[in-house]
């Protein structure tokens, strides 16, 4: 059967359901990507200027013809490479393998909202008791140190504990 | 506490107060500090940009668009439209900038930052402890890569030194501690980012380095 030479293209550049521009880009990935740095960065300074230079270097090189989640996963890995430097800069260390595996093994959509649940996962009590209060619950090392029954120079040394703790944790579910 | 937990419960500090952690080495504690950044992270409340922050960064950025209109793709389509739309001497000239502009965005590196991660590669002795002391950058040419190698906040660094703009290549000056490109006068600091100038460029890609006994090596690609 003879095809119209009028037959519409299989798919319009621009459709609507397309982002057009990168305003709109940026409107719709803003939020999402800050989340994903803030849960890396764990404070608001430099949540917003990993947010900033990932957007400033994403945006000119970005197609706005592909999807969105091509363009979330585009944002990411620059977001990425962008935290990366800051912890060389800064610490004079790499970032953490387990990002990369954790995310090529679940759909990224998954790590919006931060699971820390793998981290507290098996620790004993006290270290993670210690992890809940100062971490999610913002207690001051006295508070801390109240909440628990400890003394203040304990509560100090047990956080720092229970974080050195979980990192092995976490490393270790890595290679598992 | 050791030197190492007061570094760690500083940064847990900044973390708890809402603060940028100090610079500080995390020699073991990498991973505790990732994994105290991701705890903080979740506690409730705090993933969410404040409005503030959205808005002046769409400014800066609507700010850098209109500067610069080949700076986005949307950018550089609508400027040839307006070009196509005006059949005059000054369209033409103005056809030229607007071709040149596309040229130049469209060869624009896939990725100008990281590190150097040749497939194949090996360790070149590019120069000796007494060339990088600092206040002095060592240049250097090993496997096709040009670049210096140079001591910064105590450490040995090294740093490509093509200019990411059209790649001619940079000139240390020491004294000032950056890279200058004598193109178009762009100058790099030794963090490897671009000092403000009349062009937007990405940092130069870093050069891994490692120093046995006595000399300075880069990670260079192998050559075979």
């Amino acid at each position: 059967m003879a095809v119209p030479e009028s037959s519409p293209p299989l798919r319009v550049v621009g459709a609507p359901d397309r982002p057009k521009d990168w305003e709109s880009v940026y409107q719709e990935h803003v939020a999402p990507l800050y989340r994903f740095v803030y849960s890396r960065t764990g404070n608001t300074p430099d949540a917003e200027d990993v947010t900033s230079t990932t957007f400033i270097r994403a945006l000119p090189r970005l197609r706005y013809d592909v999807s969105p989640a091509e363009i979330q996963a585009y944002l990411r890995t620059t977001a990425r490479s962008v935290l990366a430097d800051v912890w060389r800069e800064r610490h004079g260390t790499v970032l953490m393998e387990f990002d990369e595996q954790r995310d090529a093994a679940h759909p990224p959509e998954r790590h919006d909202e931060v699971d820390i649940t793998p981290i507290l996962d098996g620790l004993p009590a006290n270290y993670r008791s210690v992890l809940e209060l100062r971490f999610l619950r913002g207690y001051s090392i006295r508070e801390t140190a109240a909440a628990m029954g400890v003394s203040i120079a304990n509560a100090k040394v047990l956080q720092l504990r229970a974080l050195r703790r979980a990192a092995t944790t976490g490393a270790r579910d890595v290679e598992s | 506490m050791s030197k190492a937990d007061r570094r760690l419960a500083r940064f847990v500090q900044a973390l708890i107060a809402n603060r940028r952690p100090p610079r500080s080495p995390a020699g073991d504690d990498s991973g505790a500090m990732q994994v105290a950044a991701r705890l903080r992270a979740a506690h409730p409340g705090g993933s969410t940009p404040s409005p503030a922050f959205v808005d002046t960064l769409a400014r800066q950025l609507r700010e850098t668009s209109d500067h610069d209109p080949g700076w986005t793709e949307a950018g550089i389509r609508r400027r040839r439209f307006l070009v196509g739309g005006l059949a005059t001497v000054a369209a033409s000239v103005a056809a030229g900038v607007g071709v040149e502009r596309l040229r130049e965005v469209l060869t624009e590196p896939a990725s100008g930052t990281g590190t150097i991660q040749p497939y194949s590669s090996a360790w070149v002795a590019v120069a000796t402890l007494a060339e990088v002391t600092p206040g002095k950058i060592k240049q250097f040419s090993a496997g096709g890569i040009q670049g210096v190698v140079f001591t910064l906040d105590g450490e040995i660094r090294g740093l490509s030194a093509v200019c990411t703009h059209q790649g001619c290549t940079l000139v240390p000056e020491a004294a000032q501690s950056k890279l200058v490109c004598p193109c178009h006068r762009m100058s790099f600091n030794l963090t490897g980012a671009a000092n403000p100038g009349d062009y937007r460029l990405n940092p130069l890609p870093a050069v891994q380095t490692r120093v046995t006994s006595g000399s300075v090596e880069v990670l260079v690609p192998a050559w075979t």
